[in-house]
Parts: C-alpha cells; sequence; structure tokens
C-alpha cells in the first residue's frame, strides 16, 4: 500500500460523489416529470486495489404497476368516448320539461293542435301548427346530424390514433436499435428509457398492450389481443377514412394491420382502448341509435298519416312527411334526418295553411270551425299505439312516451357509461398515485445530498491527510 | 425502490385529485341550490324517465285542455246571457199582447204589433251576438252571422203568407215556414252545421253546441213574428185576423216559456260540466306539479348541509396543502 494508491482510492470516491451528486440534481430537477423514473448510483467496492467503483446507474420502475396503469389508462381511453358520446345525445335529446327536448316539442305540437282546434280557421292558431311542426321536424333533423357528426368524429379520431400508433411505434423501435449501441459504449440509457416509456404510455391509451422485455434492452409490445405491435419491428397499421357520414352511408372502410384486414370489435384483437371503441361508436352505437330515431320518426308520420285518412286514398303526404312523401317502409334508414312539414302546409313553399284543419288531400277548405282533422291530430299524439320495429322494447306508447323512452335508453347507456369511467379512472388514478410513489422524493434526495456531502469532504480529508503527509516526507 | 421514499409527486396527486373532487361536487351543489333543482335529473331517477316524461306531458295536455274549457265556458256564458235575455224579452212581449183585447182601440193594437217587430229585430240581434269575434249560434260556421235582420225575416215571412186570408192558414203557415226545412232553416239561417264538440279533458269533450236553429228559438221567433205580422193586418177590413195573430203569438210565447227554460237548463247544464271538468284537470294540474318538483326538485336542508360539508373539506384541503408544501427538509435545514 503506498500512499499513491491512497490518493487513488480517495479520488475514486470523489468521483462517485460527484457523480452521485449529479443524480441528485437530476432527479430534483424532475420532480415535477411524471414519466421520471427515479434514478440511483448502484456502487461496488473495487476488486483490485481500493475504492468505489460506479456499476451504473439504477432506474427505479415497477414493471408490473406500470403495465396494470396503462390497460386502466387503456380502459379510461374507451369508456370516455362512450361516456361522451351518450353525454352529447342525453342533452341533445333534452330531459322531458327543460323547454327544448324531443318530448317538449312533442307536447308543443299537441299544444298548438289542441289551441287551433278552438277556431280552426285562425292563422295565428295554423302557424302555430306550422312552426311547432317544423320544430319537431327540425329537432329530429338536428339529432341525425349530431349522431352522424358523432360518427364522422370518430372516423377522424381513429385516423389519428393510427396515425400515432404508427408513429409511436416507429419511434419505439428506433429506441430499441439505439439502445445497445449505447450501452455497449457505457453511456447511461435511463433519458431514452424515460422517452420509450413515455412513447408507450401514448400507444396505450390507443390498444392495450403488454410490454415485454426483449434482448439488449429493447422491448416487444403486444396488445393484449394478441397482435404483436412490435416485435423486433413496428407493425404498420393502415386506414383510409370515407370523408363526411351519413345516416345511409353504406359499410365503412375498416383496419389492415401489414395489409391484411383485422377485426375491429371491442372484444377483438385491438379491443380495449380508444381505436376499437371509435369503431364501436362509429359503427355499432352511433348506427342503432340513428335506428330508434328513425323509429321515433316514423311513429310520428305514421300517426298523423292514421290522423288524416283522405290522404292515404289520394296518396298525398300527411303534415309530417318523409321530405314531402308518405312513409314508405323500404326507405326507413335516415328516416329522422328527412322528415319534414309536408311543404303543402308552408306557405313559404308555395302550400297553404287552410290544409292544415281541412285535410292534407282536401282540394277545398273546410268549415272554418271544422276542427275534427285538427282534434285527430292531437288526439293521435296522445294515443297509444305500439311501437314498430325492433328499436324499442315492445309496448303500448303515445308520441311523449316514445319520446321519452329514447331519452330512458340514452341516459340509461351515459349512467352505465359513467359508472364504467368513473371505475376505469378511479382505477387510473389509483395506479398512477401508487407509480408516482416510486418517483423522486425531494427529502430523500436532500438527505441524499447531506450525505454525499459529508463522504466528499471525507474524501477530500483523505487527500488533504495524503498531501500532508507526502509534504512531510518532502521536508525531511 | 427504497421502502422508505415516498415521490412527492404521488402527494401532490392525491391533493389535487381530491381538490378537484370537491370542487366538482361543490359546482354541482351550488347549481342545485341556486336553482332548487336536481342538476342531473337523470341520475336521480337511474335513467327511467318515463315517469317525469308523462308528468311533462299530462301538464301540457292540462293546460292546454284548461283553455280550451275556459274558452268553452266563456262563449257558453254568453249564449246563457243572450238566451236569457230573449227568455226576458219574450216574457214582457207576452204581457203586453195578453193586453190586447177585442176592445181594445185598433191603435193601440197598432203599438203592440210595431212593438213585436222591434223586439223580433232584438231578438235576431241577440243571435248574432259574438263571443271572442265568434258568432255564437252560427254552428260550426262561427265567421258568419247566425241570422238575417228582421225585416228581411218578415219580407220573406210575407211572401210565404201571401194570399192567405185566414188568421188560422197564417198561423199554420207561420209556424211551418219556422219549423219545416225551406223557410226558417234555409233563407234566415245562415249558419252551418252545430260545432263538434272539444276536447277538454283525457276522456271529456263539450257537447255540440246550441244553434238558432234549435226548436226552442224557432219556437219563440214564430210567436214574435206572428205577432208582428199582425201589424199588415190591422187594417179595418182584416182587423179580426190581426187581433188573432197577436192572440195567436201571446199563446205561442206561453206555451214556449217552459221550452225556454229548459233550453236554458240544457246549456246550464254543459256550463256546469265544464266547470266541474275544469276543476278536476286544475286539481290534477296541481297534483302534477307537486308530484313533478318531488322528482326535480331537491331538498334544501340536505343541499345547504351537504354545501357546508364541501366547503370544511375543500377548507382542510388547502389548509393541507399550505402546510404540506412547508413540510420539506430544504426547509428545515435552511
Amino acid at each position: 500500500m503506498s500512499l499513491s494508491s491512497t490518493l487513488t482510492t480517495a479520488l475514486t470516491g470523489l468521483t462517485a460523489s460527484a457523480r452521485a451528486a449529479d443524480l441528485v440534481a437530476s432527479n430534483v430537477a424532475n420532480l415535477q416529470t411524471d414519466t421520471y423514473g427515479h434514478r440511483s448510483l448502484s456502487l461496488s467496492s473495487a476488486q483490485y486495489g481500493g475504492g468505489v467503483v460506479i456499476n451504473g446507474v439504477t432506474r427505479a420502475t415497477d414493471p408490473v404497476l406500470t403495465g396494470d396503469r396503462r390497460l386502466a389508462q387503456a380502459a379510461t381511453g374507451a369508456e370516455d368516448i362512450h361516456l361522451a358520446f351518450y353525454k352529447k345525445m342525453e342533452t341533445a335529446i333534452g330531459l322531458p320539461g327543460s323547454g327544448n327536448s324531443l318530448s317538449d316539442r312533442i307536447s308543443a305540437l299537441s299544444a298548438a293542435l289542441e289551441t287551433a282546434s278552438l277556431a280552426p280557421s285562425s292563422p295565428s292558431g295554423l302557424t302555430g301548427i306550422l312552426h311547432a311542426g317544423q320544430d319537431l321536424a327540425r329537432g329530429l333533423n338536428q339529432l341525425t346530424s349530431q349522431t352522424q357528426l358523432s360518427r364522422t368524429l370518430a372516423e377522424q379520431s381513429i385516423a389519428r390514433d393510427v396515425a400515432q400508433l404508427n408513429e409511436s411505434l416507429a419511434r419505439v423501435a428506433a429506441i430499441n436499435r439505439q439502445i445497445p449501441r449505447l450501452t455497449a459504449m457505457r453511456q447511461d440509457i435511463s433519458g431514452l428509457v424515460d422517452q420509450r416509456q413515455a412513447l408507450i404510455d401514448q400507444i396505450a391509451s390507443i390498444v392495450p398492450l403488454r410490454e415485454a422485455a426483449g434482448q439488449g434492452g429493447a422491448v416487444t409490445l403486444y396488445t393484449t389481443g394478441g397482435v404483436a405491435l412490435l416485435d423486433g419491428h413496428a407493425a404498420e397499421f393502415s386506414f383510409i377514412p370515407s370523408g363526411t357520414i351519413a345516416a345511409d352511408s353504406g359499410t365503412l372502410s375498416g383496419l389492415s394491420v401489414n395489409g391484411r384486414q383485422i377485426s375491429t370489435s371491442e372484444q377483438g384483437p385491438l379491443g380495449g382502448g380508444s381505436l376499437a371503441a371509435a369503431f364501436h361508436l362509429r359503427d355499432i352505437t352511433a348506427p342503432e341509435l340513428q335506428q330508434k330515431l328513425d323509429t321515433v320518426a316514423r311513429d310520428l308520420i305514421l300517426r298523423f298519416e292514421a290522423a288524416d285518412p283522405d290522404t292515404a286514398s289520394s296518396g298525398v303526404a300527411a303534415l309530417l312527411s318523409d321530405g314531402g312523401q308518405r312513409f314508405n317502409p323500404a326507405l326507413q334508414n335516415g328516416l329522422a334526418s328527412r322528415i319534414a312539414v309536408s311543404p303543402a302546409a308552408d306557405p313559404d313553399q308555395g302550400g297553404a295553411l287552410w290544409r292544415i284543419w281541412s285535410g292534407m288531400a282536401a282540394t277545398v277548405p273546410k268549415d272554418v270551425s271544422d276542427n275534427r282533422i285538427l282534434t285527430d291530430l292531437a288526439g293521435s299524439l296522445l294515443r297509444r299505439t305500439t311501437t314498430a320495429g325492433v328499436s324499442f322494447s315492445p309496448g303500448q306508447r303515445s308520441a311523449t312516451d316514445l319520446s321519452g323512452a329514447l331519452f330512458s335508453l340514452v341516459s340509461t347507456e351515459r349512467l352505465s357509461a359513467a359508472g364504467r369511467a368513473g371505475f376505469a379512472s378511479g382505477q387510473l388514478t389509483l395506479l398512477r398515485h401508487r407509480e408516482a410513489e416510486i418517483g423522486v422524493d425531494s427529502d430523500n434526495e436532500v438527505q441524499a445530498l447531506l450525505r454525499i456531502e459529508t463522504a466528499y469532504a471525507a474524501n477530500a480529508r483523505v487527500i488533504q491527510a495524503v498531501d500532508d503527509m507526502l509534504q512531510q516526507l518532502l521536508r525531511i | 425502490m427504497p421502502a422508505f421514499s415516498i415521490g412527492d409527486l404521488s402527494r401532490h396527486l392525491i391533493l389535487r385529485h381530491e381538490v378537484t373532487r370537491a370542487k366538482m361536487e361543490l359546482t354541482t351543489l351550488v347549481e342545485e341550490v341556486a336553482s332548487e333543482r336536481k342538476s342531473d335529473v337523470a341520475r336521480a331517477l337511474r335513467g327511467e324517465v318515463s315517469e317525469l316524461s308523462s308528468l311533462e306531458a299530462s301538464t301540457a295536455n292540462l293546460s292546454s285542455w284548461a283553455r280550451t274549457a275556459s274558452l268553452q265556458a266563456t262563449r257558453l256564458a254568453a249564449q246563457q246571457r243572450a238566451l236569457g235575455s230573449m227568455d226576458q224579452m219574450a216574457n214582457e212581449l207576452w204581457a203586453k199582447l195578453t193586453l190586447s183585447e177585442p176592445a181594445t182601440p185598433q191603435s193601440q193594437k197598432k203599438i203592440i204589433a210595431d212593438d213585436s217587430v222591434v223586439t223580433l229585430d232584438r231578438m235576431l240581434a241577440q243571435l248574432n251576438s259574438l263571443s271572442g269575434g265568434e258568432s255564437l249560434f252560427s254552428g260550426g260556421q262561427t265567421d258568419q252571422s247566425a241570422v238575417s235582420d228582421g225585416a228581411a225575416l218578415l219580407s220573406n215571412l210575407r211572401s210565404a203568407v201571401s194570399g192567405l186570408a185566414s188568421a188560422s192558414d197564417i198561423h199554420d203557415a207561420v209556424v211551418s215556414w219556422f219549423s219545416q226545412p225551406g223557410g226558417y232553416d234555409s233563407v234566415t239561417y245562415a249558419g252551418g252545421v252545430p260545432r263538434p264538440g272539444l276536447r277538454i279533458g283525457e276522456y271529456e269533450s263539450t257537447r255540440a253546441s246550441v244553434t238558432a236553429l234549435a226548436p226552442e228559438i224557432r219556437e219563440v221567433l214564430a210567436g214574435v213574428a206572428l205577432a208582428a205580422l199582425a201589424a199588415d193586418y190591422l187594417t179595418p177590413q182584416d182587423q179580426e185576423v190581426g187581433a188573432s195573430l197577436i192572440n195567436m203569438g201571446a199563446d205561442r210565447l206561453l206555451d214556449g216559456s217552459s221550452e225556454r227554460i229548459s233550453l236554458m237548463a240544457r246549456v246550464g247544464v254543459d256550463e256546469h260540466h265544464i266547470a266541474k271538468v275544469l276543476s278536476r284537470n286544475n286539481a290534477e294540474l296541481a297534483a302534477l306539479t307537486l308530484r313533478r318538483r318531488e322528482v326535480l326538485g331537491i331538498n334544501g336542508y340536505e343541499a345547504a348541509s351537504a354545501l357546508q360539508g364541501v366547503q370544511k373539506r375543500l377548507e382542510l384541503l388547502y389548509t393541507m396543502t399550505a402546510r404540506l408544501s412547508e413540510l420539506s427538509l430544504v426547509g428545515a435545514l435552511r
């Protein structure tokens, strides 16, 4: 043992302290960064000679926790899409009695008919009916366009998800290739790993995935449904949006991975994240709601056609019509987007108001107080009739009962979606919180800093002592 | 992972999460207390709004039926008034007509007959009275006057009796002109078929309205018209005919008086029916409003105490945030 070896040993201590201080600085600097993994120095005593050896930097992670958190993130992403849709449609349909709801529009039409039946020929009463009818028709038209807009937006979100998926996967693959090179050069790869984790987090809200460690610090990514997202090289997703979607749009484009079509169902290989949820919304949830809206429109038109039976024999449309035509069972798709007050009753479209009280098939106005058609129309909205089609549970309903049932269905869906979304986000919060516990603890860092300071001062003291000893030697 | 370390972010996340939750609750409660309505009605009803929807529909229907019923009540009251004054006129005229005896001077009889002409005119005017701009006795054609004026009626009647000499022939002709088709109903009456009933409740509607074609009204008009026609026959050579026409008119007015009362009673029954339905509708409306308030409304005390609770919780969270941020080794080492 010589003095010079003592100097070298003390120097390794100094270096280790300086490196540790560096890590503390990095940790403290990232106090607010939630993707940052806490770093610590891994040290061991030197095998040959004295001193300390820096083995490397350890990045604190809990892969199981992170994996669970990513699954919760995927579930939250999916449930949020469902919840947002139902919330929007629930508001659009409106709570009965809120003033602007579908039920209120039907009630307003029924009230306008009752009021007008007191003085059937009074223009103000008839204009009231016309406006209430147009308002109701427009309400259904708007609900349809909202539903179809949701589908269009879902498609845009799919396109965004797919682009993000492709880009993030490519970047993860690039980092996978970079890591072995840096490891070979004995460089700290923690920064790259942080970056990779952030990228995988982004993918994880699109499709639920499992991460597995691959060779040489690389990772492989699989969806929980078993599709390889990244195994050696990144999967290539492709999706061609169809643009604007209408109620009667046919089959829309699907999704392909590496050139092969893949199921987009929520139970399928990609199910569970925002991607499959958007497909579900576009292909199942929204079209189903559209069918219900069409059933409501059909119900209204048929009520009015039955209340004005003369229209059947002469083939003219009733007050509420399929864009000016009678109801045609073959054209039920998108009926709610076309329902309108028959132009024959609208003076602005070349019609005449007197047809409202005289019957749409009448050629001349009836007696000025003949309110039979008006009371029949008003009565037809109240009458409990069997709802056609399979969109609603079987049963007899009045027109407002049906619109109330529509709201009930949507709000029940909204509540259960809110329940699921609440559960998913609660879980996500819990897991995030648990993950954050592994993160940087400033008290710990300051404490470490104190120890580093002490170690540094002690090592420096050793060097000073050796120096003193050398000086003593030289003075002899 | 050192077990003795807890990341700073973790504490921050908990606090942030709790503060956000408390604030969301606060927003909901403030909204509820301010509007006195549940902020998420659908959630309170577990998504099943069919009761609310039928409540709203019934409320809307009942209020429009109530409007119809009160309008109809006004109309019936106006009809009742018109019928009442017709009855009164008939009674007054009858009193005058019975004064006429064979010994009554010709000039006096002339006055009585002229009085009948005026009464006829006033009665027809009553039949043409309006309520809310609508003719009361013209059935469905509410925009038309129910009957023509007295002069026109009399001239039509004169052509019907022209050439008849005996009082009884004239009497029969006048009565049949009023009661048989082709006379009064087509020449004088300008209205339409009786107005159909209006719906004033879920199962109730009003009866078809009384028109100027009611036999009771024709009867009283026939009586007055007979006396009015007498004016034409009070010439010296026909004065017997004129005197008997006056007596016959008086008899018809007397005979018809109980029928007039029963017509008024019929209208009265309709009025009563409407009043009954109206009060029942109003009671139902009040019950519905109460139920609606129950469904939509909030318990004010509950909401206020919950608000207090959230306020305390938020204050506590703020205090904790402030204290915890000071609880750092960095601060202690200074």
